[in-house]
Protein backbone atom coordinates (compact mmCIF):
# COMPACT_ATOMS: atom_id res chain seq x y z
CA UNK A 1 0.00 0.00 0.00
CA UNK A 2 2.49 2.61 0.87
CA UNK A 3 4.83 1.52 -2.01
CA UNK A 4 1.60 2.15 -4.62
CA UNK A 5 1.09 5.85 -2.72
CA UNK A 6 4.99 6.18 -3.47
CA UNK A 7 5.08 5.35 -7.14
CA UNK A 8 1.63 7.64 -7.05
CA UNK A 9 3.63 10.62 -5.34
CA UNK A 10 6.41 9.84 -7.54
CA UNK A 11 4.35 9.79 -10.75
CA UNK A 12 2.48 12.87 -10.04
CA UNK A 13 5.85 14.76 -8.87
CA UNK A 14 7.34 13.96 -12.70
CA UNK A 15 4.08 14.59 -14.01
CA UNK A 16 4.09 18.21 -12.40
CA UNK A 17 7.71 19.07 -13.33
CA UNK A 18 7.62 18.20 -16.83
CA UNK A 19 4.45 20.30 -17.24
CA UNK A 20 6.56 22.68 -15.61
CA UNK A 21 9.28 22.15 -17.85
CA UNK A 22 6.85 22.79 -20.92
CA UNK A 23 5.31 25.39 -19.90
CA UNK A 24 8.68 27.14 -18.73
CA UNK A 25 10.02 26.71 -22.39
CA UNK A 26 6.71 27.71 -24.29
CA UNK A 27 6.91 30.96 -21.93
CA UNK A 28 10.02 32.12 -23.13
CA UNK A 29 9.78 31.01 -26.95
CA UNK A 30 6.93 33.24 -27.23
CA UNK A 31 7.95 36.46 -28.83
CA UNK A 32 6.13 39.45 -27.67
CA UNK A 33 4.11 41.06 -29.90
CA UNK A 34 4.12 44.76 -29.03
CA UNK A 35 5.25 47.64 -31.36
CA UNK A 36 6.74 49.56 -28.68
CA UNK A 37 9.16 46.62 -26.97
CA UNK A 38 11.76 45.34 -29.62
CA UNK A 39 12.63 42.89 -26.84
CA UNK A 40 11.61 39.37 -27.26
CA UNK A 41 12.16 36.87 -24.63
CA UNK A 42 13.72 34.50 -27.15
CA UNK A 43 16.91 35.82 -25.51
CA UNK A 44 16.44 33.42 -22.81
CA UNK A 45 16.94 30.65 -24.78
CA UNK A 46 19.27 32.06 -26.41
CA UNK A 47 22.16 31.74 -23.16
CA UNK A 48 20.49 28.69 -22.43
CA UNK A 49 21.93 27.27 -25.92
CA UNK A 50 25.27 28.68 -25.42
CA UNK A 51 27.70 25.91 -24.62
CA UNK A 52 30.52 27.06 -21.82
CA UNK A 53 33.91 25.46 -22.04
CA UNK A 54 36.39 27.11 -19.84
CA UNK A 55 39.86 26.39 -19.52
CA UNK A 56 42.29 26.19 -16.71
CA UNK A 57 45.06 29.24 -16.18
CA UNK A 58 48.44 29.68 -15.64
CA UNK A 59 48.04 30.69 -12.42
CA UNK A 60 45.54 27.89 -11.46
CA UNK A 61 44.84 27.10 -7.54
CA UNK A 62 45.07 23.75 -5.94
CA UNK A 63 41.79 21.98 -5.64
CA UNK A 64 39.99 22.70 -2.21
CA UNK A 65 37.21 19.63 -1.87
CA UNK A 66 35.88 21.23 0.80
CA UNK A 67 35.36 24.74 -0.99
CA UNK A 68 34.15 22.66 -4.38
CA UNK A 69 31.66 20.88 -2.37
CA UNK A 70 30.22 23.97 -0.42
CA UNK A 71 30.53 25.88 -3.60
CA UNK A 72 28.24 23.20 -5.83
CA UNK A 73 25.75 22.56 -2.97
CA UNK A 74 25.43 26.50 -2.58
CA UNK A 75 24.98 26.99 -6.53
CA UNK A 76 22.09 24.00 -5.86
CA UNK A 77 20.40 25.92 -3.73
CA UNK A 78 16.45 26.42 -3.65
CA UNK A 79 17.32 30.07 -2.57
CA UNK A 80 17.90 32.19 -5.38
CA UNK A 81 20.56 34.74 -3.40
CA UNK A 82 22.41 31.48 -2.26
CA UNK A 83 23.18 30.85 -5.67
CA UNK A 84 24.07 34.33 -6.79
CA UNK A 85 26.51 34.10 -4.07
CA UNK A 86 27.80 30.96 -5.24
CA UNK A 87 28.19 32.66 -8.93
CA UNK A 88 29.64 36.07 -7.26
CA UNK A 89 32.47 33.44 -5.49
CA UNK A 90 33.21 32.35 -8.60
CA UNK A 91 34.10 35.65 -9.89
CA UNK A 92 36.99 35.56 -8.18
CA UNK A 93 40.01 32.51 -7.76
CA UNK A 94 38.77 29.63 -6.44
CA UNK A 95 40.25 26.40 -5.50
CA UNK A 96 37.63 24.40 -7.56
CA UNK A 97 38.32 22.44 -10.50
CA UNK A 98 37.43 24.18 -13.97
CA UNK A 99 35.04 21.32 -14.84
CA UNK A 100 33.18 22.08 -12.43
CA UNK A 101 33.23 25.85 -12.12
CA UNK A 102 31.97 25.27 -16.20
CA UNK A 103 29.04 22.49 -14.76
CA UNK A 104 28.08 25.98 -12.54
CA UNK A 105 28.42 29.02 -14.65
CA UNK A 106 26.07 26.39 -18.09
CA UNK A 107 23.81 25.62 -15.21
CA UNK A 108 22.84 29.11 -13.68
CA UNK A 109 22.98 30.47 -17.20
CA UNK A 110 19.70 28.36 -17.23
CA UNK A 111 18.20 29.85 -14.23
CA UNK A 112 14.67 31.28 -14.17
CA UNK A 113 15.88 33.73 -11.84
CA UNK A 114 17.82 36.92 -13.82
CA UNK A 115 19.75 37.57 -11.09
CA UNK A 116 21.62 34.36 -11.12
CA UNK A 117 21.73 34.68 -14.91
CA UNK A 118 23.00 37.88 -14.50
CA UNK A 119 25.93 37.13 -12.14
CA UNK A 120 26.65 33.80 -14.61
CA UNK A 121 27.26 35.93 -17.36
CA UNK A 122 29.56 38.43 -14.97
CA UNK A 123 31.49 35.38 -13.51
CA UNK A 124 31.99 33.64 -16.98
CA UNK A 125 33.99 36.48 -18.49
CA UNK A 126 35.85 36.52 -15.59
CA UNK A 127 37.03 32.96 -16.21
CA UNK A 128 39.28 32.01 -19.14
CA UNK A 129 36.27 30.19 -21.51
CA UNK A 130 35.99 30.17 -24.79
CA UNK A 131 32.80 31.88 -26.64
CA UNK A 132 32.67 34.69 -23.59
CA UNK A 133 32.14 37.22 -26.40
CA UNK A 134 29.34 35.42 -28.05
CA UNK A 135 27.81 35.43 -24.69
CA UNK A 136 27.79 38.60 -23.69
CA UNK A 137 26.29 39.09 -27.38
CA UNK A 138 23.50 37.32 -26.74
CA UNK A 139 22.96 38.31 -22.85
CA UNK A 140 22.95 42.05 -24.24
CA UNK A 141 19.64 40.91 -26.09
CA UNK A 142 17.89 39.32 -22.78
CA UNK A 143 14.65 40.69 -21.87
CA UNK A 144 15.82 40.79 -17.99
CA UNK A 145 18.02 44.77 -16.85
CA UNK A 146 20.00 43.37 -14.41
CA UNK A 147 21.46 40.53 -17.19
CA UNK A 148 21.87 43.44 -20.16
CA UNK A 149 24.21 45.56 -17.53
CA UNK A 150 25.75 42.41 -16.60
CA UNK A 151 26.70 42.02 -19.81
CA UNK A 152 27.75 45.89 -20.54
CA UNK A 153 30.31 45.26 -17.35
CA UNK A 154 31.71 42.39 -18.80
CA UNK A 155 32.44 44.22 -22.53
CA UNK A 156 36.35 46.07 -23.28
CA UNK A 157 38.25 48.10 -25.42
CA UNK A 158 38.34 45.39 -28.18
CA UNK A 159 36.79 46.43 -31.51
CA UNK A 160 33.36 43.87 -31.10
CA UNK A 161 33.31 45.20 -27.59
CA UNK A 162 32.77 48.64 -28.75
CA UNK A 163 30.34 48.03 -31.34
CA UNK A 164 28.05 46.13 -29.09
CA UNK A 165 28.85 49.37 -26.86
CA UNK A 166 27.58 51.64 -29.66
CA UNK A 167 24.56 49.33 -29.96
CA UNK A 168 23.77 49.29 -26.60
CA UNK A 169 23.19 53.33 -26.36
CA UNK A 170 19.88 52.66 -28.27
CA UNK A 171 18.80 50.06 -25.27
CA UNK A 172 15.09 50.91 -24.30
CA UNK A 173 16.46 51.12 -20.71
CA UNK A 174 18.03 54.65 -19.31
CA UNK A 175 20.70 52.36 -17.35
CA UNK A 176 21.92 50.15 -19.97
CA UNK A 177 22.33 53.07 -21.95
CA UNK A 178 24.05 55.26 -19.83
CA UNK A 179 26.70 52.45 -19.10
CA UNK A 180 27.07 52.07 -22.42
CA UNK A 181 27.77 55.78 -22.63
CA UNK A 182 30.12 56.12 -19.83
CA UNK A 183 31.76 52.85 -20.52
CA UNK A 184 32.64 54.70 -24.92
CA UNK A 185 33.53 57.68 -23.02
CA UNK A 186 36.73 55.72 -20.69
CA UNK A 187 37.55 54.33 -24.37
CA UNK A 188 37.19 57.53 -26.66
CA UNK A 189 37.28 60.26 -23.99
CA UNK A 190 36.11 63.06 -26.61
CA UNK A 191 32.24 63.97 -27.58
CA UNK A 192 32.79 61.77 -31.14
CA UNK A 193 32.09 58.95 -28.90
CA UNK A 194 28.47 59.23 -28.11
CA UNK A 195 26.27 59.53 -31.60
CA UNK B 1 11.10 10.31 34.83
CA UNK B 2 7.99 12.45 34.33
CA UNK B 3 9.47 15.23 36.78
CA UNK B 4 13.17 15.51 34.38
CA UNK B 5 10.96 15.26 31.23
CA UNK B 6 8.97 18.42 31.99
CA UNK B 7 12.02 19.88 33.15
CA UNK B 8 14.16 19.61 30.07
CA UNK B 9 10.89 20.46 27.98
CA UNK B 10 10.71 24.25 30.13
CA UNK B 11 14.45 24.04 29.82
CA UNK B 12 14.02 23.81 25.89
CA UNK B 13 11.51 26.22 25.71
CA UNK B 14 12.98 29.22 27.84
CA UNK B 15 16.29 28.80 26.01
CA UNK B 16 14.49 28.78 22.68
CA UNK B 17 12.85 31.86 23.48
CA UNK B 18 16.23 33.64 25.19
CA UNK B 19 17.82 32.32 21.71
CA UNK B 20 15.16 33.85 19.98
CA UNK B 21 15.32 37.06 21.40
CA UNK B 22 18.85 37.11 21.35
CA UNK B 23 18.93 36.80 17.85
CA UNK B 24 16.57 39.15 16.74
CA UNK B 25 18.29 41.68 19.60
CA UNK B 26 21.73 41.28 17.50
CA UNK B 27 20.45 41.14 13.98
CA UNK B 28 18.55 44.47 12.48
CA UNK B 29 18.91 44.07 8.55
CA UNK B 30 17.68 45.99 6.34
CA UNK B 31 17.92 44.13 2.27
CA UNK B 32 17.48 46.13 -0.69
CA UNK B 33 18.26 46.29 -4.39
CA UNK B 34 19.15 49.33 -7.22
CA UNK B 35 15.88 48.28 -9.76
CA UNK B 36 16.64 50.83 -11.86
CA UNK B 37 19.94 49.86 -12.52
CA UNK B 38 21.07 53.47 -12.65
CA UNK B 39 24.94 54.50 -11.38
CA UNK B 40 23.41 58.02 -10.00
CA UNK B 41 20.50 55.98 -7.81
CA UNK B 42 20.06 56.62 -4.21
CA UNK B 43 17.87 54.02 -1.68
CA UNK B 44 16.97 56.22 1.62
CA UNK B 45 16.26 54.91 4.77
CA UNK B 46 15.07 56.78 7.95
CA UNK B 47 16.67 54.76 10.95
CA UNK B 48 14.56 55.47 14.38
CA UNK B 49 16.57 55.22 17.61
CA UNK B 50 14.22 54.65 20.60
CA UNK B 51 14.55 53.40 24.33
CA UNK B 52 12.85 50.09 23.88
CA UNK B 53 13.61 49.26 27.71
CA UNK B 54 17.15 48.49 27.03
CA UNK B 55 18.27 51.83 27.71
CA UNK B 56 18.42 55.29 25.90
CA UNK B 57 20.22 55.00 22.77
CA UNK B 58 23.79 57.20 22.27
CA UNK B 59 24.50 55.99 18.89
CA UNK B 60 23.97 53.92 15.40
CA UNK B 61 26.27 51.83 14.33
CA UNK B 62 25.94 50.01 10.53
CA UNK B 63 27.68 48.04 8.04
CA UNK B 64 26.89 47.22 4.08
CA UNK B 65 27.08 44.13 2.26
CA UNK B 66 27.43 44.08 -1.63
CA UNK B 67 25.65 41.27 -2.39
CA UNK B 68 26.77 41.26 -6.37
CA UNK B 69 29.58 40.79 -7.83
CA UNK B 70 30.69 43.75 -10.74
CA UNK B 71 31.93 46.49 -11.02
CA UNK B 72 29.68 48.49 -9.05
CA UNK B 73 30.48 48.54 -5.12
CA UNK B 74 27.80 49.24 -3.02
CA UNK B 75 28.19 51.97 0.18
CA UNK B 76 26.37 53.55 2.63
CA UNK B 77 26.28 56.84 4.80
CA UNK B 78 24.93 57.39 7.59
CA UNK B 79 23.91 61.01 9.17
CA UNK B 80 22.01 62.85 11.58
CA UNK B 81 22.64 66.59 13.19
CA UNK B 82 24.02 69.64 11.84
CA UNK B 83 25.67 71.48 14.61
CA UNK B 84 29.39 70.60 15.68
CA UNK B 85 30.03 68.18 13.17
CA UNK B 86 33.79 69.03 13.21
CA UNK B 87 33.56 67.93 16.78
CA UNK B 88 30.94 64.85 16.93
CA UNK B 89 30.39 63.84 13.51
CA UNK B 90 27.13 64.64 11.74
CA UNK B 91 27.95 61.89 8.58
CA UNK B 92 29.62 58.56 8.37
CA UNK B 93 30.33 56.74 4.89
CA UNK B 94 31.16 53.25 4.67
CA UNK B 95 32.53 50.75 1.16
CA UNK B 96 32.15 46.95 0.39
CA UNK B 97 35.20 46.96 -2.18
CA UNK B 98 34.43 43.30 -2.17
CA UNK B 99 31.84 42.34 -3.83
CA UNK B 100 32.19 38.72 -4.21
CA UNK B 101 32.51 37.21 -0.65
CA UNK B 102 30.59 37.59 2.41
CA UNK B 103 31.90 40.16 4.69
CA UNK B 104 30.05 43.75 5.11
CA UNK B 105 32.25 46.79 4.33
CA UNK B 106 33.93 48.73 7.82
CA UNK B 107 31.43 49.04 10.53
CA UNK B 108 30.94 52.89 10.95
CA UNK B 109 29.24 54.72 13.98
CA UNK B 110 27.49 57.97 14.72
CA UNK B 111 27.23 59.00 18.32
CA UNK B 112 23.80 61.55 17.69
CA UNK B 113 21.64 59.79 20.45
CA UNK B 114 18.17 59.07 20.07
CA UNK B 115 15.88 59.87 17.13
CA UNK B 116 15.98 59.80 13.75
CA UNK B 117 19.48 59.34 11.25
CA UNK B 118 19.09 58.92 7.75
CA UNK B 119 20.56 56.31 5.77
CA UNK B 120 21.90 56.92 2.16
CA UNK B 121 22.40 53.22 0.11
CA UNK B 122 24.47 53.72 -3.12
CA UNK B 123 26.76 52.86 -5.71
CA UNK B 124 29.53 53.18 -7.45
CA UNK B 125 28.47 52.68 -11.37
CA UNK B 126 25.06 51.16 -12.78
CA UNK B 127 24.16 47.99 -12.00
CA UNK B 128 21.27 46.26 -10.15
CA UNK B 129 23.08 45.11 -7.21
CA UNK B 130 21.49 43.79 -3.93
CA UNK B 131 22.59 44.67 -0.77
CA UNK B 132 22.37 44.38 3.08
CA UNK B 133 22.84 46.88 5.51
CA UNK B 134 23.13 45.73 9.32
CA UNK B 135 22.21 48.40 11.56
CA UNK B 136 22.03 48.49 15.32
CA UNK B 137 21.26 51.80 17.75
CA UNK B 138 23.03 50.88 21.05
CA UNK B 139 23.66 52.68 24.44
CA UNK B 140 26.33 54.15 25.75
CA UNK B 141 27.03 51.06 27.76
CA UNK B 142 26.68 49.25 23.89
CA UNK B 143 23.48 47.52 24.62
CA UNK B 144 21.79 47.29 21.57
CA UNK B 145 18.36 49.50 21.92
CA UNK B 146 15.00 50.32 19.53
CA UNK B 147 16.08 50.11 16.33
CA UNK B 148 13.50 50.86 13.51
CA UNK B 149 13.76 51.64 9.86
CA UNK B 150 11.55 53.14 7.37
CA UNK B 151 12.23 52.79 3.33
CA UNK B 152 11.68 56.24 2.34
CA UNK B 153 13.09 56.27 -1.42
CA UNK B 154 13.70 53.13 -3.72
CA UNK B 155 15.75 53.58 -6.52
Amino acid sequence: MMMKLQRKHLHLSLFVALSLNILGSTQFVYAENDSTSTRSNVAFDSLASVQVQCFSGENELSVDQVITDELMQQAASRVAEERVAALSRLATAVPIDVVVRQKIIQTALQDTDPRVRGQAVYALVQQNCADSMLLLEQALDDSELSVRLMALDGLMGDDRSVALLKNALKDDEQAVRELAAVKLEGLFPTAETVK
Amino acid sequence: MKFTSVKTIISLVAGSVILTHSVFALAHNQAGSFTTGLAAAVDFYTVSCTDDGNGAPSYLEARVKDMTANSSKVNITIQKGTTNCNTNACARFSLDSADNDAGYSPLVKLTQGAGTYNLYVAHTAAGTDSYDVELHCKTATNVHTGTSTTSRQQQ
